[in-house]
């Protein structure tokens, strides 16, 4: 069976998310989602690869959502470029809570080249008690094409990328096909 | 007292995510209470951890969280406050990096606001800070320098709006609707800031459309500030126009020593340009050949008119490389004839494929 990705329970196990504003990331996802005909229930294909230990993993998860966007919601949302960006975030944040033993604790300040902090979901979800122990950085693609593609936006990361002695993970989402590929650095 | 700084810290993140909501759902006025709240608890925070080793990493991260959250509610005397006490502890160098560059972002935005410049939608503002800049004045070199490309960026960007193909060979002067004239803008002790008004230089058609131009340059800026060169790519869509752009971004941006920070302003955005110009890579991906990393210390001697798309490098000992111009960089290079020059590119064992190419400050002794 294939496991869900329910997009409401963002606020669950993830602490740098509030509770109010999963409301938002929802919307964004749902825009993103539903531009590329999809509907709740959706396959995403999820590739981890750990450059360190020359490890990749696949796995396919179904993205579920409550209810439908109303024509206002629509058009708050119809700028596509900014709601891939703040869906990719809830995705990518999803996944880590997921696919790893990590989760999001802390949003990283201006001019850090990195989104969130991660710490994890063990120990005390706390920045002041615990040093974070890995970063992450988020993408998102709508439709993926010949400029702009999963591999080209992975690059691009890790050029950015300035180096640390924290591991990174880069989550790139695409929500055409759908598929969000992982690399931990 | 970890417990209340934690506390506080986790009000001041819950409240400056429903600002950002705020801000999405169209209520400006409570994104800004919002803000200004989170500000205050995060503020409230900082001032609670102790001025120790110890405390880090915390203290600088919460300290510059709480300067973020102060510039975003244009506190800006705060802001450099929060940033100076962050930096007067131990902060890592990343987090040192990053409030550096915030600093300069609050120099910038306050600046706009204190000595009121009011722009047209004609104008844009280039602002400088750094070194090679004090007391409203700047050195000519590391001016011209930015100037240049920047009147590269208004040309083939009009061009490109214009939907001309990418011309290597310069437009004639009636060709281009408008003409760049300057102004020196109000400056303070660490800054240099200059106006470029475009003036329309007759009946073209196209004079009503010098807004456009202005804010597509600085979408375009703000595109490689944020690394998002692909995202450039997929707009400018002509390989020759990409070029261009990235070159030109290339030489306007900081480059870390004599100049810290480039701002670039119009009546309706302000872009600050934080990247530094050693960061941007110029764009070869699509090469598929054996090639191995070069630098290399010259003068730029010639270019073939046969070949118009090399040019030429002599080294201190006489040896003689050539050098591939991408469709593009045209512009881009020929600021740099005759000129001491470090080229970093690929070299396929015959050819140099350019990736970057700074001014050689000191000339290398032969």
């Amino acid at each position: 069976m294939v496991p869900k990705l329910e997009i409401e329970s963002l606020a669950d196990g993830i602490p740098v998310i509030d509770e109010e504003v999963v409301g938002f990331y929802k919307l964004n996802c749902m825009a993103c989602f539903q531009s590329q005909g999809h509907a709740s229930g959706v396959e995403l294909k999820v590739t981890y690869e750990n450059v360190g230990q020359t490890l990749q993993m696949n796995k396919t998860f179904e993205v579920c959502w409550s209810g439908e966007m109303t024509s206002q919601q629509q058009k708050n949302y119809a700028d596509l470029q900014r709601a891939t960006d703040h869906a990719a975030c809830a995705i990518a944040l999803l996944i880590i809570r997921e696919m790893t033993e990590l989760t999001a604790i802390e949003q990283a300040c201006i001019g850090t080249t990195v989104d969130y902090y991660l710490l994890p979901k063990t120990k005390s979800q706390n920045l002041m008690v615990n040093p974070a122990e890995a970063r992450l950085e988020i993408s998102g693609i709508l439709c993926q094409n010949d400029y702009n593609t999963v591999a080209k936006r992975i690059k691009e990361k890790l050029k950015r990328l300035k180096p640390d002695k924290l591991p990174t993970f880069i989550v790139i989402v695409e929500f055409s096909t759908p598929w969000v590929k992982i690399v931990k650095t | 007292m970890m417990n209340n700084v934690s506390e506080l810290h986790n009000q001041a993140m819950k409240l400056s995510q429903r600002a950002m909501v705020a801000r999405h759902n169209g209520e400006p006025a409570r994104a800004k209470t919002l803000s200004h709240e989170a500000f205050e608890y995060e503020s409230q925070a900082a001032s609670l951890i102790p001025d120790e080793e110890a405390s880090e990493p915390t203290r600088s991260v919460i300290y510059c969280s709480a300067a973020s959250l102060a510039y975003q509610c244009q506190e800006w005397k705060a802001a450099k406050e929060l940033i100076k006490k962050a930096l007067s502890g131990y902060p890592s160098e990343r987090i040192s990096q990053a409030l550096t560059k915030l600093s300069h972002q609050v120099d910038f935005e306050s600046y706009l606001q204190t000595q009121k410049i009011k722009l047209e939608d004609t104008e844009l503002n280039l602002f400088l800070q750094g070194f090679a800049v004090t007391s409203g004045a700047v050195i000519y070199e590391e001016f011209i320098k930015r100037l240049t490309p920047l009147n590269v960026l208004l040309e083939k960007t009009t061009q490109r709006l214009l939907g001309v193909d990418y011309q290597k060979i310069g437009a004639k002067q009636n060709d281009n609707p408008f003409i760049p004239a300057l102004s020196i803008s109000n400056t303070d002790k660490n800054n240099f800031s200059i106006t470029l008004k475009l003036v329309a230089t007759g009946s073209h058609p196209a004079t009503q459309a010098i807004a456009p131009v202005i804010d597509e340059i600085l979408l375009g800026i703000n595109l490689i500030n944020d690394f998002k060169e692909i995202d450039l790519k997929e707009r400018l869509k002509s390989p020759g126009y990409y070029q261009n752009f990235l070159a030109s971004t290339h030489d306007i941006a900081p480059d870390g020593e004599q100049i810290h920070f480039v701002g670039l302003s119009s009546a309706k955005k302000t872009v600050g340009l934080t990247r530094l110009s050693s960061e941007i890579e110029l764009d070869f991906t699509n090469k598929s050949f054996a090639a191995n990393p070069i630098k290399i210390e010259g003068v730029l001697n010639y270019a073939d008119s046969i070949k118009p798309k090399l040019v030429g490098l002599i080294t201190p000992n006489n040896g003689n490389y050539k050098i591939v111009v991408e469709e593009g960089l045209d512009d881009y290079v020929k600021f740099y004839f005759g000129r001491w020059v470090t080229i970093q590119g690929d070299f396929d064992g015959n050819f140099i494929y350019l990736k970057d190419l700074q001014a050689t400050t000191q000339q290398c002794k032969r």
